[in-house]
């Protein structure tokens, strides 16, 4: 009996042994993920909608965008003495050197930035009809198609030639994507698209994103903030017809009386918070900024004890602006050598669209047709003057009018863009060049054939 | 008669091990066949039961076997021996030294096994061969003693991860680290560190000295076991435990100094000044300044860059990073117990100084192994690790505060401001000496591994056990940089701090089955489950605007900048079974399989089955071997089976959106594509090898053969960039791997002086041979390519200078010897491969009277080291960094025969990537030297003393090699370490630190 009580005791042990080993663990294999959410159910709400807007503005603020690039790439590209690369990254200075290959990979990022946020819009344009309410309908497509067309923008000046050079129709730009990925296949090797074709999409979007967006939008995209840029497009088009709605677009902006100039030259860099003069500016915080070690204009622009000291302004240029001209002041001693003020807070807004610029839009489309939508250039220029105290003047030229917009912007990012536009060489390269066009990246060429 | 039968329906054999003979007491004494001493230690088993005691101190030990029964004594490093009781009382035993360690134990993951009885490829390494080493973690410790396994440092910084590759590497995009199994428990090795830094190293929590045994599964039918984890191998790690007898106390302390391998040549003050002045003096950018008006003349510009060339001063920073560094270890050990219960307990602290100011990793460890024997049925035990390691870290190879970056600051400035007399904030690039007095990176680690187990002895065939293990990572991670420092300077200081939780826990359950029946079939069976769960939390804080750097805890700081805390985890489901079976003790046949389910796989695929079987012969069990004397043993054995890999992100088979925030608002934004398909990926590989011993064992070893097949890749897949995505985790591709492996032991003398030598060579070919046309770029220039090794370097192929213009020049193409100046116009092509072409390990120990030396060669052939660095500083002065000083050798005049070509500042003349920096990387090591000597028994006795041993240790003593950097085991890890990077990025330099030369000098008693 004794064995048997033993036995079954074992054979008891055994058995439950068994289940506890054997019991089936499937719903332990269900983790999900804490700090993402599926795509499947991330653009079901109305909120999902919206915050995915959000997500593409963010896009746009990394130093591989806004934060950094759009201006370094410009200001860089287009240097022929006003402003010297004495920087460490490679990057940058084959930027400086007209010689960027296509392995750079700043070249490369920018691409990713703007194709990355081109995807988020699209998934909202595509999700647009979960918004029922028809005001937010409109202002979010509005918003999402505006963010569309400005990153289209700066690709096509950046990674296509210029407008003005052989036929916008067969020279080759990017890759127009108008759809959200899914599911990645061989339809995805998309081919470039032309410099026409893109700039055609820039304005559709755009000028639809001015119809659907709102009168004001807090910081983000208004349908002036749409109409900025489209003033922008026209004036980079150029050409009579352009010319015209150039100045209509940038009239648009100044008449509608929302924006106004600071009060001096100097409130308008370095704000925390968007001053009146802000058409269109990137966000920043101490949470979330281009960033203040390797990404960031202060990071380049400012002097070596506030960020890295890897731009450096030639002496000559402040020859440009007269004694009494504060926009002068903004460049400041560090301690012999000259840097350009306008980025000294790592954290301070980016502006990527000032009320100023609108005036020499303006002003310079009049002018270039002979009309005054608006007002007169001089008055314009003398607009713009006025604020900065430089002397009146009281009739204008063309030339004056160029040489006010490189001293009202300089080194905001507008220099490549401008010299190609206006067909001037840099240093010995033709304004076509392809040295100043950014390549197609090399990991690009490798995922996609086609390109 | 019924009852009998009823028995048999359910298990016949948990009957048959209930009969037990007559039981009768057997005492005696075990000694050294050498020397005649006592041997304390030694298991003495009654074979085929789980019945066992220790010896003693004096080597004697009593123990209940029946009259039939056989005695089995064992002892690690002593050939096992078998007596038959036969009615004796008293049996004495004199064991011999074990040879070729055919009869010692290999732990072979949920059970164990004798050597001669594996059929798959088992390294194995005592704990003998570890103890005392001077270096932080274990894998430096068995560095160069195992065939197969490759180990390398990313650098000679203290605490940080170490490269492990067993057999080449599986995978290209997911982890090729092996799986570490500490006591059955598989323990969290991963990085924890920020992805700003180079890889922590969680096994340097863990003390060498407490390891019995490691044991490496490197083929398929031993790792099929863990399945999906099996690919990169599995190292099990088993602690030591007591034995019942006297308590036995071990204390042990050794201190030594240490320094850098080498150290590199660069210009001094007057040098550089000479090559400043030349390079200004031919430089067309230059030229061009001056031309468009930027400066007047040459001197202009030389004083706007630095015009310390005026008045240089002669300073050799490399010096002030560089220091001798220290080491200390102490460690104290007790183990011991009763026939029920056995314990082993031990605490160590243990102290080093990195070799580079700034550097130190500390540990405190304690550990208890319990184990009893609660009745013939159960037993109960427990493994308890409490450890505490403090890092102090130093800053990323690519940070201009990492220290090693201070050599490319120009000699002629001043290290101190002469008129301050504190540290130079002039400097070109920032003066990482400030970083060094003003910053610090602590990262401190509480780390608790325990594990509980219970067993049920239903026969002494037959047992289940459930084991329960949690591997609890508490790691704190506190930083603080000034306000002169680099990244504090603009922030008013600025204060970091950042906590890891990871929670580890595994459950296994199984059962073993051994049982001989009919005398010539023997079945050793396992049947399990197991569940695994990890995950891991963190949060970091950062705060700047302190008052001044007297104060650096974020309390002090005016403004938090950042917050942020996180979650992630995952689990594994897994069910094992497996059989080895043995006929007439020299046919074996091994089967196994694991069912894995993971929660990281698509919803289709989340379960993957991974069997595996193995076979040998052990030619030398039979007849007609009989007679051959000189052969001891020859076993042939071959395996094949499947493992897998599923070391990849938690959630990479989804489509997700994550967070941003913008302006204050939170946003999304989605961050990857969906692959609901992702599925294992799944290593198959065959193995065949010998094992034999001549000679009276005198001469054994081993040869393995083995081809590695891995398919359905879990690839990092790179998509247009136009999809809004750049890459996708993908089963795209193929590689393989096939080597040799060869170790052969040697006795050469066995008199009072003896002398053995152990010599192991191993070689991988590793190819990619399908990636569909992916190319996988990581690192400064390495790839993986179709047709190619993992990581080749692919780069534009330097030619060298062109003697009638010093200009450089590069292969146009692969096919051509043609050359261009025109760096672009150059083609990129495999110009290297950081793959070594064979590896190995060389010791040899000798022993004579009480002295013992052992010294370990290490040795690596036949791999390209990238020196990523040598684009700024041996660039014949294309810019300020200070260069090394064989660019002395630049081209000066049409016809100097040179590579370094002419010196024209800012005119990138030569300094695009290019195999200009590409070197051998083949090195022989002085790995380890020991030389001890243990003190007379009897002066030793007088002091009421077990032992003493004095010992001088001496790691990575010597190095040979033709690499011009500071050492060849160099692999940067850049920053954001993945796994990827770590696979195809290696082989790299960048101002990575050099290994340690350690001298150390000890004491051990034993008492």
């Amino acid at each position: 009996m004794k064995d048997i009580f033993n036995f079954s005791k074992k054979v008891s042990v055994l058995a439950l042994g068994s289940m506890i080993a054997f019991s089936a663990c499937d719903k332990q294999l269900d983790i999900q993920p804490q700090l993402s959410i599926d795509a499947a159910v991330a653009l079901t709400t109305p909120q999902g909608v919206q915050t995915a807007l959000i997500g593409a503005y963010e896009r746009l603020q990394g130093g591989q965008f806004y934060g950094t690039n759009i201006n370094l790439a410009s200001e860089l590209l287009a240097a022929s003495g006003d402003l010297t690369w004495t920087g460490s990254f490679a990057t940058y200075r084959q930027f400086f050197g007209k010689n960027t290959d296509d392995s750079n990979l700043e070249a490369e990022r920018t691409w990713i930035r703007g194709f990355q946020t081109i995807n988020i819009v699209n998934n909202v344009i595509e999700k647009i009809d979960v918004v029922q309410d028809e005001a937010d309908k409109s202002r979010i497509l509005g918003e999402a198609l505006f963010i569309r067309g400005i990153v289209y923008f700066e690709l096509v000046r950046l990674y296509g030639l210029p407008w003005q050079s052989g036929d916008p129709n067969t020279n080759l730009a990017v890759p127009l994507v108008l759809t959200p990925t899914t599911v990645v296949t061989e339809a995805n090797r998309v081919s470039r698209a032309s410099v026409a074709a893109v700039y055609a999409q820039v304005l559709e979007d755009l000028t639809r994103a001015k119809d659907l967006l709102p009168e004001a939008n807090g910081t983000r995209a208004s349908t002036y903030t749409a109409s900025a840029f489209l003033a922008r497009v026209y004036l980079q088009q150029g050409g009579a017809a352009n010319w015209a709605n150039a100045a209509t677009e940038a009239d648009r902006v100044i008449a509608s009386e929302r924006f106004a100039l600071t009060p001096t030259y100097a409130d308008a860099f370095n704000n925390s918070s968007n001053v009146p003069e802000y058409v269109f500016a990137i966000q920043q915080t101490n949470q979330s900024n281009a960033g203040s070690a390797n990404y960031g204009l202060t990071t380049f622009y400012a002097d070596a004890v506030l960020g890295r000291g890897e731009i450096t302004i030639n002496p000559n240029f402040l020859n440009n602006f007269e004694a009494a001209d504060e926009r002068r002041d903004v460049f400041y001693l560090d301690p012999r050598i000259l840097r350009n003020g306008k980025y000294r807070d790592h954290y301070a807004n980016i502006a990527v669209v000032r009320l100023a610029e609108m005036y020499l839009i303006r002003a310079e489309a009049n002018f270039r047709n002979g009309t005054a939508i608006g007002t007169t250039p001089v008055e314009d220029i003398n607009t713009i003057r006025a604020r900065a105290k430089a002397s009146t003047l009281s009739n204008i030229t063309m030339e004056q009018i160029l040489q006010e917009r490189k001293t009202e912007l300089a080194f905001e990012g507008f220099a490549l863009h401008d010299a190609k536009r206006l067909q001037q060489s840099v240093g010995q390269l033709a304004y076509d060049s392809p040295n100043l066009v950014l390549p197609v990246p090399l990991r690009e060429k490798n995922a996609n054939p086609n390109l | 008669m019924k009852r009998n039968l009823l028995l048999s329906l359910v298990g016949v054999f948990i009957f048959l091990g209930n009969v037990v003979a007559q039981a009768q007491s057997v005492s005696g004494k075990v000694t050294s066949a050498v020397d005649g001493s006592p041997i304390p230690g030694v298991t003495v088993l009654v074979k085929g039961t789980t019945i066992g005691v220790s010896t003693d101190i004096d080597g004697d030990y009593s123990i209940n076997a029946g009259t039939d029964a056989t005695l089995v004594f064992r002892s690690l490093g002593m050939a096992t021996q078998e007596q038959p009781v036969n009615g004796r009382s008293t049996i004495n035993v004199l064991l011999k030294a074990d040879v070729n360690q055919l009869t010692e134990v290999v732990v072979t993951g949920y059970g164990t096994q004798e050597r001669r009885d594996v059929t798959g490829s088992i390294a194995s390494i005592g704990g003998k061969e570890i103890e005392n080493v001077p270096v932080v973690s274990l894998e430096s410790a068995i560095q160069g003693r195992v065939a197969g396994v490759h180990i390398e440092s990313g650098s000679g910084k203290v605490g940080q991860g170490i490269k492990v590759r067993v057999r080449g590497s599986a995978s290209v995009t997911a982890n090729n680290q092996p799986l570490y199994v500490i006591d059955g428990i598989p323990i969290t090795t991963e990085n924890q560190g920020i992805s700003t830094n180079e890889p922590t190293n969680p096994l340097a929590d863990i003390d060498p000295n407490d390891i019995e045994s490691i044991d490496i599964l490197k083929d398929a039918s031993s790792a099929a076991i863990y399945g999906s984890r099996g690919s990169n191998g599995v190292v099990l790690i088993t602690t030591k435990s007591g034995r019942s007898g006297k308590t036995r106390f071990n204390l042990n302390y050794s201190t030594g100094v240490s320094q850098a391998t080498n150290k590199v040549k660069f210009l001094d003050g007057p040098q550089y000044v000479d090559l400043y002045k030349e390079s200004f003096a031919r430089s067309r950018t230059v030229a061009e300044w001056i031309e468009g008006g930027d400066f007047n003349d040459l001197e202009d510009a030389m004083d706007y860059f630095l015009p310390e060339w005026r008045d240089p001063a002669n300073s050799n920073w490399q010096d002030q990073v560089f220091r001798k560094g220290g080491y200390q270890e102490a460690s104290l050990s007790a183990s011991g117990g009763t026939d029920k219960t056995t314990f082993y307990i031990g605490g160590s602290y243990s102290d080093q100084d990195g070799i580079l100011i700034g550097n130190n990793f500390k540990r405190y460890s304690g550990r208890i192994n319990l184990d009893h024997k609660a009745s013939d049925l159960i037993t109960v035990g427990a493994n308890f690790n409490l450890a505490r390691s403090e890092n102090r870290r130093v800053a990323n190879d690519n940070a201009f505060a990492s220290p090693l970056q201070i050599v490319a600051l120009t000699p002629i400035q001043p290290i101190n401001d002469p008129e301050t007399g504190e540290l130079n904030t002039n400097t070109i690039y920032y003066n990482s000496l400030i970083e060094a007095r003003d910053a610090f990176d602590n990262s401190t680690v509480f780390r608790n591994l325990s594990k509980v187990y219970g067993q049920l002895n239903f026969t002494p065939n037959l047992t289940f056990r459930s084991e329960f293990g949690l591997d609890l990572l508490n790691q704190v991670e506190e930083g603080y940089q000034g306000n002169l420092t680099q990244t504090g300077s603009s922030r008013g200081g600025f204060g970091t701090y950042r906590t890891v939780n990871v929670v580890n826990y595994t459950t296994n359950n199984y059962f073993n089955f051994n049982q001989t029946f009919n005398e010539i079939h023997n079945l050793d069976a396992t049947l399990g489950m197991s569940y695994q769960n990890a995950t891991t939390s963190t949060s970091s804080v950062q705060g700047e605007g302190f008052p001044n750097d007297d104060f650096k805890k974020l309390a002090s700081a005016s403004e938090i900048t950042f917050g942020s805390s996180t979650a992630t985890g995952y689990s594994l489901v897994s069910y094992f079974a497996r059989a080895n079976y043995k006929l007439h003790n020299r046919y074996l046949v091994s089967l196994s399989a694991r069912v894995d389910g993971s929660s990281r796989f698509g919803t289709d695929n989340k379960y993957g089955v991974f069997p595996a079987l193995g076979l040998g012969w052990i030619l030398t069990d039979e007849a007609f071997l009989e007679n051959v004397n000189f052969l001891n043993f020859l076993k042939l054995k071959t395996s094949i089976g499947l493992t897998g890999n599923q070391e990849i992100g938690d959630f990479e088979s989804r489509g997700l959106y994550s967070v941003v925030s913008y302006a204050g608002v939170a946003g999304i934004y989605p961050t990857s594509v969906a692959n609901p398909d992702l599925k294992w990926e799944t290593t198959r590989q065959f193995d065949a090898g010998i094992s034999f011993g001549f000679l009276n064992n005198r001469i054994s070893g081993s040869v393995d053969y083995y081809l590695k097949n891995t398919t359905d890749l879990l690839l990092n897949v790179q998509v247009p960039a136009t999809t809004g995505f750049t890459s996708i985790t993908q089963n795209v591709g193929k590689l393989e791997n096939k080597g040799w492996e060869f170790s052969l032991t040697t006795q050469n003398l066995t008199g009072e002086l003896t002398w053995s030598s152990s010599f192991n060579y191993s070689r991988n070919r590793n190819t990619i041979t399908d990636l569909q046309g992916q190319v996988i770029v990581a690192g400064a220039i390495n790839r993986a390519v179709e047709g190619q090794p993992i990581g080749v370097f692919f780069t534009r192929k330097y030619a060298g200078v062109d003697a009638a213009t010093g200009d450089a020049l590069y292969y146009l193409n692969a096919d051509s010897d043609e050359t261009t100046t025109n760096f672009g116009a150059a083609q990129q092509q495999v110009v290297g491969n950081p793959n070594p072409k064979f590896t190995g390990g060389f010791v040899n120990d000798f022993t004579y009277k009480g002295f013992d030396l052992s010294i370990l060669l290490q040795f690596v052939y036949g791999n390209d080291i990238y020196n990523s660095a040598g684009r700024y500083q041996s660039a014949n002065m294309d810019y300020l960094d200070n260069q090394t000083a064989d660019q002395l050798n630049r081209w000066r005049q049409p016809g100097d025969i040179t590579r370094v070509p002419e010196a024209r500042f800012y005119d990138s003349n030569g300094t695009g990537e290019s195999s200009r920096w590409l070197y051998d990387g083949s090195y022989l090591r002085g790995k380890n030297l020991t030389l001890g000597y243990t003190l007379p028994k009897n002066v030793v006795t007088k002091a009421h003393l077990g032992s003493v041993r004095v010992y001088l240790t001496a790691q990575n003593f010597f190095t040979i090699t033709n690499y011009p950097g500071w050492d060849p085991e160099v692999n940067t890890q850049g920053t954001g370490p993945s796994s990827q990077r770590a696979n195809v990025g290696a082989g790299t330099d960048f101002y990575t630190i050099p290994q340690a030369k350690t001298f150390a000098a000890g004491v051990n008693f034993g008492f």
